[in-house]
Formats: structure tokens, C-alpha cells, sequence
């Protein structure tokens, strides 16, 4: 049972002289590989080629259909064996562009999957960008108060010269800066050495 | 301080082990990171308190060794030195003043 499309344009192709098929432009496959005829629409062009594929394919181009014709002779054996060898034609096209469907359908997987895993990894980075701004603000204000601290314990040790004994000061000084330099160092997991003659030298 | 230091390295390696969104693990961070520095700051205020109050008695404890006048003024400035000494290294005894006053003259 055939479609009535293709009934259609088997009448069509009937009512048409085999010269005026055979004139048809040959040339559409040219065009669509090089791109010619930008105005015409994509799904227009693909047609054409579709259109000139089955044109290029019928057996009656070979040796077109008579009104009699009797089944032994020479003429109905080579439309038979060109019947034929058209249909294995069309199967291979069919499969060919089974084959190219699939393979797109593959890129355009593999194309989506990195795509999915480009945008998973810019929004990665960007949450561990916010995180990292996040904490680099915390262990900023940390510093800040760690070192205010620090001010204030000199001049709290400071304010206490003349009443409790110099060295014992000087002591406590000291141990207040190499206590601060631990707890910047620990807050900021890294390895720093203040100069304590500098640092000591302001206050006393 | 440093157990501190070392629970919070602990956490890094126990949350690097556990699957959990991006934003989870990068809060849990922040969230470390904020308690360990309020800990450390809460306990350099605290230090601090001690010290001043150490020092404050230690003035005081001064003023009544210089209030000793049966002894000898070297004596007495020793002993002030030595009750200093103790109270000081009370509120510091994970590092006593005693050791620290050696080793910087060292």
C-alpha cells in the first residue's frame, strides 16, 4: 500500500517527459555543500536534495515504462534488475542518514553534557570564590582586633612601670608579642615573624 | 589554642570526606573558621584580664613588701620580685615568666 504522496508524484513523474526529468537541476547537492543560495531556506534546500535523490534514483531513468510489455524480454529484465538496485540505493541512503542522525544526536549530547558540566563548574567556582571572600573578610576583621588587642595589653603593661618591677614588664612584653605573632599566624595559617626590637621599641 | 588548631584541621579532612552540595561545604567552612577565631579572640581577651588583673595585685602585693621595713631594702625588693613572680606565672602557666626572663637573657 502506498502513501498518497507518493502516489501523487508517481503520477506526476509519469505525466512529466523523461527529458524534462532528466533536465532537472543536477546540481542541488553542489548548492547545498557550498553553501549557494543563502535566501533559500534551509528545510527548502534539504528538500530539493531529498527531491533530486529519489529523481537520481528511479529506475525509469534508466529505461522508462512502456504501455506493453511482455515480461521476458530484455527491455522488463533490466528494469527489474534497475528496480532493484534502485531500492538497495534508497536502503543505503536510508541507513547513511540513519548513521548521520545518530552521530549528531551524539554530538549534540556530548555538546549539552559539557555544556551542563562548563555551567557546573563556573557556579562551583563562583560559591567557592564567595566562601573564600567570605572568610578572607573574617580573618580580616580577626587581624584587625587581634592587633588592637595587642595595643591595648602594652599599654595595659605599660601603665603599670614604676609599680611592679621592670624586667618583670619587659617579660610580659615579650611574651605578649610572640603570643600575638602565634595567634596571627594560627588565624591566618601561615608562618610570619614580626621584629620585636621594631614592635617593642614604640612603647617602651 | 593548638587542639584548637588541630579539631579545626580534623573537621577540613572529615568534611573533605563527606558528599554534600557546594554551598553546604563552603558555609561549614566559614562557619569553622568563625568559631575558631572567636575562640582565639575570646581567649586573648581573657588572657589579657588575667594579666592585667596578675599585675594589679602583683602592685599591690609590692607595695606591701615595701611596707616590710624589719628587712633589708635588697631583700625586700627580692621578695617583691619573687611574689610577683608567683602571681604572674599563675595566670601564664603554660609559659612561666621565670623561664621566659631566662631564655631572653640567654
Amino acid at each position: 500500500m502506498s502513501k498518497p504522496s507518493q502516489t501523487k508524484e508517481d503520477r506526476q513523474d509519469a505525466s512529466v517527459p523523461p527529458i524534462a526529468v532528466l533536465s532537472l537541476p543536477d546540481h542541488t547537492l553542489d548548492q547545498l555543500r557550498m553553501g549557494i543560495e543563502d535566501n533559500v531556506p534551509y528545510g527548502e534546500r534539504i528538500e530539493k536534495v531529498s527531491a533530486e535523490l529519489r529523481l537520481r534514483s528511479d529506475p525509469d531513468r534508466v529505461i522508462p515504462g512502456k504501455a506493453v510489455e511482455f515480461p521476458w524480454s530484455r527491455e522488463a529484465r533490466a528494469r527489474s534488475k534497475a528496480r532493484d538496485l534502485s531500492i538497495e540505493a534508497r536502503l543505503d541512503v536510508f541507513k547513511d542518514d540513519l548513521r548521520a542522525i545518530r552521530i549528531a544526536n551524539e554530538v549534540l549530547n556530548r555538546a549539552a553534557t559539557m555544556r551542563a558540566v562548563e555551567a557546573a563548574e563556573a557556579a562551583i567556582f563562583e560559591i567557592r570564590c564567595l566562601g573564600e571572600t567570605a572568610r578572607f573578610a573574617i580573618l580580616n576583621r580577626t587581624h584587625l582586633e587581634m592587633t588592637r588587642q595587642f595595643l591595648e595589653q602594652l599599654e595595659s603593661i605599660e601603665s603599670f612601670r614604676g609599680r611592679v618591677s621592670n624586667e618583670i614588664l619587659d617579660a610580659l612584653k615579650e611574651r605578649a608579642l610572640n603570643e600575638f605573632t602565634a595567634r596571627m599566624n594560627r588565624a591566618s595559617k601561615a608562618d610570619v615573624e614580626f621584629s620585636k626590637s621594631e614592635i617593642l621599641r614604640l612603647k617602651s | 589554642m593548638a587542639e584548637l588548631a588541630d579539631d579545626e584541621h580534623k573537621l577540613h579532612v572529615r568534611l573533605n570526606s563527606i558528599a554534600l552540595p557546594e554551598h553546604l561545604r563552603q558555609s561549614i567552612l566559614t562557619s569553622a573558621i568563625t568559631l575558631v577565631n572567636q575562640a582565639d579572640k575570646s581567649a586573648a581577651i581573657l588572657a589579657n584580664d588575667l594579666e592585667r588583673h596578675a599585675l594589679s595585685e602583683a602592685a599591690i602585693c609590692r607595695d606591701q613588701c615595701e611596707e616590710l621595713h624589719d628587712i633589708q631594702p635588697q631583700e625586700r625588693a627580692a621578695l617583691a620580685r619573687q611574689c610577683e613572680t608567683l602571681l604572674l606565672d599563675l595566670v601564664h602557666s603554660a609559659q612561666p615568666l621565670h623561664e621566659l626572663k631566662a631564655r631572653s637573657i640567654g
